[in-house]
């Protein structure tokens, strides 16, 4: 029998969520990309309207499932089905975006109860186009809300960034993990 | 740096620096990868440097035409320290020593600081000396730790002392050697003139040894003993305090208000290094609200007003080598000034966390920071940004750990079997980026807690297999 395990990348539009899975994911993953019809089209032509789905075979019988939520708040639905059950959850946030940080806040609190009993990581994308806020600012706002996580800078197209923040997400879970 | 001319004396070199090695006759490939070897692992001990200012010239004796380009070396530089390679027994007549090869870094560590050592002309007898048989080289003295009010961190018999490359001076015939050397690698812990202690904020305590070494006692490289696990004590050839602010070029007024602060981390103002002066400029940027320039002959380095940014235009391995270089205050000058960020010659801009962080893992290159309380539980403000920092083995294990629960220095090397190294460069890392503190009341009994009960084997393996597939490349 398979056994599958999941996390969770959540975030708003254009935060690199369906780019970190791609970079992630042992096979093509399943987008649910689609031409974009609202304010996310200045953005980017497409966005993601269902999921977007990446795995990662960890052994014959185990696999990791990396579900990308949609950005969009009218997508609010998927985002409980998809948390039941994932190991932890990634949140990606544009640190371009107008305010990065109300972002973070915003996601860190649908997902709080969820991030406070499993784990919690926060990747800070797009670092290039705008170097500030720093990761101070995500800590704090973090921390103004009881929630403690490694938060990175990374870019969501360099799988060993990625990588790490996942890889940090875990530990988090299991501190002595490796020992 | 005193450079040797071609054919002329060579350099008197003052005990404690590296001693430079030239490189002759390998392909680019393995000197470079001998160079990243020696600048992380033995950057006190080694330097690579160009033929022309070198103390020790290593050359590969394998390589077609090695026999000649020796011969023209000695031609240049005759009285230069040379160290062959080989993979045969070779007869090394013209040499100071061979190395087989493989090389291990040891050896080669060993190898030059011996023969480096055995071209010293004969001191006066030191104590050290005294207590060594007639006809040996002389043996640094064992460390004497100093009691303290709390028992020591790391126990006086495994407290090897710390080697110092010996001084270069001229020559005397002496029969080429196959050297071996002993036991291990030389030590990490370097000395010097007391630094400034830091210790935990809210506690004034000694540091946990303190070794009491005469001061001009030269190790001998043959009797190298085994590495210590730690260095408890590694102070820093410090200046004064108020010479290097004002050699630093920073405003007086602004470094004593804000030079003396010391904050969470506890980390010693001005202790003579690269390190000391880029905290000076985020302070100064800080309080007066203005971008701070420091300007050195190889570029400048610019700390944006906030302090939460900074650029520069040189280059990560001059960098590196100015982070090494103590008392470099000295060739800084500091200003301030309202203009745009970054300028327009900065070729790198990064988070001041990013910058002080390199600086912090080079400066002391695997060493702690000077008076480090080992034995005291560490914990970390927030996780480091880790993955735009400089990378050190273990970073994200070290990291979980010390956010999770304060783990002191020892035990961390203890239950994360981390090379001991790594740890020390990520918590001088982390020290210098502002990150570290010494929860009080945090106690050491803490340290050996076991996972958290409940935590089962298969999420834990499961979790590992993640991991494991996390790190494929």
């Amino acid at each position: 029998m398979l056994n599958t395990y999941k996390i969770l990348f959540t975030g708003p539009v254009g935060a690199g969520k369906t780019t970190a899975i791609t970079s992630l994911s042992d096979t093509p993953p399943v987008l649910t990309e689609s031409l974009a019809s609202d304010g996310t089209m200045r953005r980017k032509p497409t966005t993601t309207v269902a999921l977007d789905y990446g795995v990662m075979r960890l052994s014959v019988k185990d696999q990791l499932h990396l579900y990308g939520t949609p950005g969009q708040e009218r997508f609010d639905f998927m985002w409980d089905i998809l948390g039941q059950g994932a190991l932890g959850l990634v949140v990606l946030v544009d640190n371009a975006a107008p305010d990065p940080v109300g972002d973070l806040r915003h996601f860190a609190g649908i997902y709080r109860s969820f991030a406070e009993t499993t784990g919690l990581a926060v990747g800070v994308t797009r670092t290039d186009l705008r170097a500030t806020p720093g990761v101070e600012a995500y800590v704090e706002a973090l921390a103004a809300m009881g929630l403690r996580a490694p938060v990175f800078r990374i870019d969501a197209r360099r799988r060993h960034e990625v990588a790490l923040l996942v890889e940090a997400l875990l530990y988090t879970l299991e501190p002595d993990l490796d020992a | 740096m005193t450079l040797e001319a071609p054919g002329g004396a060579a350099p008197r070199r003052p005990t404690g620096e590296p001693v430079r090695i030239a490189v002759l006759g390998m392909p680019e490939r393995a000197v470079h990868a001998l160079q990243i070897l020696v600048e992380r692992q033995v950057p006190r001990l080694l330097e690579l440097v160009p033929a022309d200012a070198a103390d020790v010239t290593l050359i590969d004796l394998d390589r077609y035409g090695s026999r000649e380009l020796l011969e023209e070396h000695r031609r240049a530089f005759p009285h230069r320290i040379i160290v062959g390679t080989s993979l045969h027994d070779h007869p090394g007549d013209e040499l100071d020593a061979v190395i087989g090869k493989p090389i291990r870094l040891d050896d080669l560590t060993a190898t030059v600081l011996a023969a480096a050592r055995r071209r010293r002309p004969p001191a006066a007898p030191t104590p050290a000396d005294a207590t060594q048989p007639s006809g040996r080289p002389p043996v640094e003295p064992p460390v004497v730790a100093t009691p303290t009010a709390r028992p020591p961190a790391v126990s006086p018999p495994t407290v090897s002392p710390p080697v110092a490359p010996p001084a270069v001076d001229r020559p005397a015939a002496h029969p080429p050697t196959r050297h071996s050397p002993p036991v291990g690698a030389p030590a990490f812990g370097h000395r010097g003139p007391d630094a400034p202690a830091i210790t935990a904020p809210g506690r004034d305590l000694p540091p946990a040894v303190t070794p009491a070494v005469p001061a001009t006692t030269t190790p001998a490289a043959d009797d190298v003993t085994a590495r210590p696990e730690l260095v408890a004590w590694a102070p820093h050839r410090n200046a004064e305090l108020s010479t290097r602010r004002a050699a630093a070029g920073i405003n007086a007024r602004a470094a004593g208000t804000y030079a003396t602060d010391d904050d969470r981390v506890g980390y010693p103002p001005g202790d003579g290094s690269l390190l000391a002066v880029v905290r000076q400029a985020l302070r100064t940027a800080q309080a007066k609200g203005r971008t701070t320039e420091l300007r050195h002959s190889t570029g400048t380095i610019v700390v944006e007003q906030s302090g939460q940014l900074a650029a520069t235009d040189i280059d990560a391995h001059r960098l590196r080598r100015l982070a090494r270089q103590h008392g470099a205050d000295a060739r800084w000058t500091a200003r301030t000034w309202r203009g745009p960020f970054p300028p327009p010659q900065a070729s790198h801009l990064l988070t001041t966390e990013q910058l002080l962080w390199q600086l912090g893992a080079w400066t002391y290159g695997g060493e702690l920071p000077p008076g480090t309380p080992v034995d005291l539980p560490v914990g970390l403000r927030r996780w480091p940004d880790l993955a735009r920092h400089l990378p050190i083995p273990g970073a994200v294990r070290i990291a979980a750990r010390w956010m999770d629960r304060p783990t002191s220095v020892e035990a961390t090397v203890e239950l994360l079997d981390i090379d001991p190294r790594h740890v020390h460069t990520f918590l001088a890392a982390a020290w210098a980026a502002g990150l570290v503190t010494f929860p009080v009341g945090a106690t050491r009994e803490g340290d050996g807690r076991e996972a958290t009960p409940g935590r089962d084997g298969t999420r834990r393996r499961l979790l590992g297999s993640i991991l494991a597939r996390l790190r494929e490349r």
